[in-house]
């Protein structure tokens, strides 16, 4: 074997294997391509004051026990975790809000595929003993948690109590004297008056194996206490679990609500929710001082509905355990007049606690366990399938459908005692094809998203015909250059031309 | 042996830039001789010798290696053919050792053993230097690891570049001896020389270079005859 071929035979077995080496775009994964986000906050808070001149609704709100992860073929994925986290354009906008580049939100962890200096593949927070933050990812599995001992004021003001966890995070050596609590995160007196809570948890995943994604998401904490304990939760949890192998996603979770109280008494939870104070439904169960209570306060209380949606392979998900809504208008005259019913019924401490509200905004939706997910995937492209089982247009029947929308609302009922009883939402998988439009329709999606080929999934022969294609015309190329060049002219002899083994005679 | 010689040229010219220091060079080597090439500094001796191992193209003129056209080809296919040329300066790896400079050899895929083994029994002094590196050689033994090398691509047709230069005549005589030797083993061998006498003892022909043609050829005793009136008087 001559060098030539030595070199020709080298260069071939590396393009097969460099063409039978699994492609960077798929990964493990044998899906065309893939977008998969789920997102789980313990409280998520929002604020709304008109009066802001700010161009966005609400105009302001931050999650307590936060969790993000995302991944999209390629692969990239991102997991991000906080404590508290004050928003996307806060949290991540940090730096241009503080005119200071470099800097970051400080209580959050991240972790990004492809790995970079401030977010690793293996990430991880403490703020103070027991409440910490992680993120991994190796752009299959993507996961964000935080666990905590909760949130809680008693007196602890944020600068106090949160700035010396600050200070761990900045490496601060911690003096000697100084107190390492394992206790609930010390927040403001104003955000503890207005919820605490202990046992926080919050999980976000999404994992890419060989032949699906899939998109996890938990929120779940307990004890948790709202307007300064006039309502109170022994547990809430929220799940949610979607799936998609390419061409079919499925959806399912849950929400369960354990122990509601208000003002200490024990309420009954039915599917359809309560709503006090200004809307009209009103529960039998909650006596009739309580509801006046509530009326008082501005606040509106709701079983809030779970949306699950599946169209194909794509499905979303977007959930609350319950959601508080309070109007502090109310709270403030309640709090300022005298004699109010608020103030006989909570006493003079009570009251206390509250005051810090008045400096909130006029309106704060609260949202206990909240979990949301969406997620997309196509099926690799394999060769000579792109045109042989098109639905013929004659089966599509209906007009515009298509999408597969099922809500389900609220739970199965259930009665809740003191702190013992639970309310659980329905957790029926999704259909996916439950009706005429929808067996016209997907099939048609499946068919475009074969047709088009998923990067990294381009058919092997036609790599390697093209590689082949591209060394014939520089072969070409190199003759024409000799010819042009006079490299191979012939012999004025007429002689053969070629270079000859000198070594024969 | 076939009687189409190894290497013919006709009518070659070659330029550097727009100095053109080949003007038409007609030159015959028969398969099996030695000939010697003379000429005086800037004849184009080297530049022919490039030319012919493919390192410098031919603007004109037509060059045949055992009776084929090869315009164009490269130095690396007319090494695998069996050409392999010894430059003037010698080229050895001053910071290699002996015994590394003949490893480098063994690119050609002849083994290692095979090249130490037969270079060693041509040039004994080379075994004993075979530790030592071939900058610190003295120019004779530079000149004999030079030839070995060349040697080990088992040429059929060997070009040397002025296998003299630096050397002292003792020395000349002596590696001339062992370039009759090598002709004897079948090479064919052209030798590109300023000094006449040595190149001639060993040479089967002879021509002489001027101004980038070759101005006369023949047997060396001829050749040897017209010497002074060729390099001082002129032939053209």
């Amino acid at each position: 074997m001559n060098r030539r071929t030595k070199w020709i035979a080298g260069l071939g077995a590396a393009g097969l294997l460099t063409l039978s080496w699994p492609s960077a775009a798929t990964a493990d994964s044998s899906l065309g391509g893939y977008t998969a986000d789920s997102s789980a906050s313990v409280i998520h808070i929002e604020v709304y004051e008109p009066v802001l001149p700010l161009p966005s609704s609400p105009q302001g709100d931050f999650s307590i026990g936060y969790t993000s992860s995302t991944a999209d073929s390629g692969p990239t994925a991102r997991a991000l975790s906080s404590y508290l986290w004050p928003g996307t354009v806060i949290g991540d906008g940090f730096d241009q809000l503080t005119g200071k580049p470099g800097t970051s939100y400080p209580i959050q962890a991240n972790s990004r595929y492809p790995a970079t200096a401030s977010a690793p593949a293996k990430n991880k927070v403490q703020i103070t003993d027991g409440n910490g933050m992680t993120t991994a990812t190796d752009g299959n599995t993507t996961t964000a948690t935080v666990t905590g001992l909760g949130i809680a004021g008693k007196g602890v003001d944020l600068l106090g109590g949160l700035g010396a966890g600050l200070g761990q995070i900045a490496g601060k050596a911690p003096k000697p004297g100084d107190k390492t609590l394992s206790a609930p995160v010390p927040v403001s007196n104003t955000l503890a008056a207005l919820v605490s809570a202990k046992g926080v948890t919050s999980t976000s995943t999404v994992k890419v194996s060989d032949s699906k994604v899939t998109s996890t998401s938990t929120a779940a904490a307990a004890d948790i206490n709202i307007l300064g304990g006039v309502i109170g939760l022994s547990a809430i949890k929220v799940t949610n679990t979607e799936t998609s192998n390419g061409t079919k996603a499925t959806v399912a979770g849950s929400a369960t609500i354990g122990g509601l109280t208000i003002a200490g008494v024990p309420i009954s939870l039915g599917d359809k929710g309560i709503v006090i104070g200004k809307t009209a439904i009103k529960l039998p169960a909650i006596p009739a001082t309580l509801t006046s209570l509530l009326k008082t306060l501005g606040v509106e209380i709701q079983v809030a509905p779970i949306t699950k949606k599946v169209t194909g392979a794509t499905s979303t998900f977007n959930g609350q355990a319950l959601t508080i809504s309070i109007d502090t208008h109310p709270l403030k005259d309640a709090l300022n007049g005298p004699l109010s019913l608020l103030v006989n019924l909570l006493g003079s401490q009570a009251a206390t606690s509250l005051a810090p509200l008045i400096e909130l905004a006029p309106r704060v939706v609260l949202k206990l366990g909240e979990a949301s997910g969406s997620l997309s995937a196509s099926p690799a492209y394999v060769g000579g399938n792109g045109g042989g089982t098109t639905t013929p247009p004659s089966t599509t029947t209906g007009g515009g459908g298509g999408v597969t929308t099922t809500t389900t609302t609220g739970g199965g009922g259930g009665t809740i005692g003191g702190g013992g009883g639970l309310v659980t939402t329905p957790t029926t998988p999704m259909p996916t094809t439950t009706t005429p439009q929808q067996t016209a329709v997907t099939p048609q999606l499946q068919q475009t998203a074969a047709i088009l080929p998923g990067l990294g999934s381009m058919p092997r022969f036609l790599i390697l015909g093209a590689l082949l294609l591209a060394a014939a015309i520089g072969w070409l190329m190199q003759v024409a250059g000799g010819v042009l060049l006079g490299g191979t002219r012939t012999c004025a002899l007429g002689l053969r031309t070629g270079v000859p083994d000198l070594r024969k005679e | 042996m076939s009687d189409v010689p190894i290497l013919e040229l006709i009518g070659v010219r070659a330029a550097y830039g727009r100095i053109e220091v080949l003007r038409g060079v007609d030159l015959t080597v028969p398969r099996g001789a030695v000939v010697a090439l003379l000429g005086a500094n800037g004849a184009g001796k080297t530049t022919l010798l490039r030319v012919i191992s493919g390192l410098m193209p031919a603007s004109d003129g037509d060059i045949h290696l055992g009776g084929v056209h090869i315009s164009g080809a490269s130095p690396e296919e007319l090494t695998r053919a069996g050409l392999c040329m010894v430059p003037e300066g010698r080229g050895v790896f001053p910071n290699l050792t002996v015994e590394e400079n003949l490893w480098l050899a063994s690119y050609s895929g002849v083994p290692v053993e095979k090249i130490l083994a037969e270079a060693y029994a041509r040039f004994p002094r080379l075994k004993e230097r075979r530790r030592q590196l071939a900058g610190s050689m003295s120019g004779g033994e530079q000149q004999m690891l030079s030839l070995a090398r060349a040697l080990a691509s088992n040429p059929a047709l060997l070009l040397l570049d002025e296998l003299s230069m630096g050397l002292a005549p003792l020395i000349v005589e002596g590696l001339y001896d062992t370039v009759a030797e090598i002709a004897e083993s079948g090479v064919s061998i052209l030798v590109v020389e300023q000094f006449a006498s040595s190149a001639l003892r060993v040479a089967d022909y002879a021509a002489v270079m001027q101004g980038g043609r070759v101005v006369a050829s023949g047997e060396p005793a001829e050749i040897k005859h017209r010497l002074s009136e060729l390099y001082f008087g002129g032939a053209a």
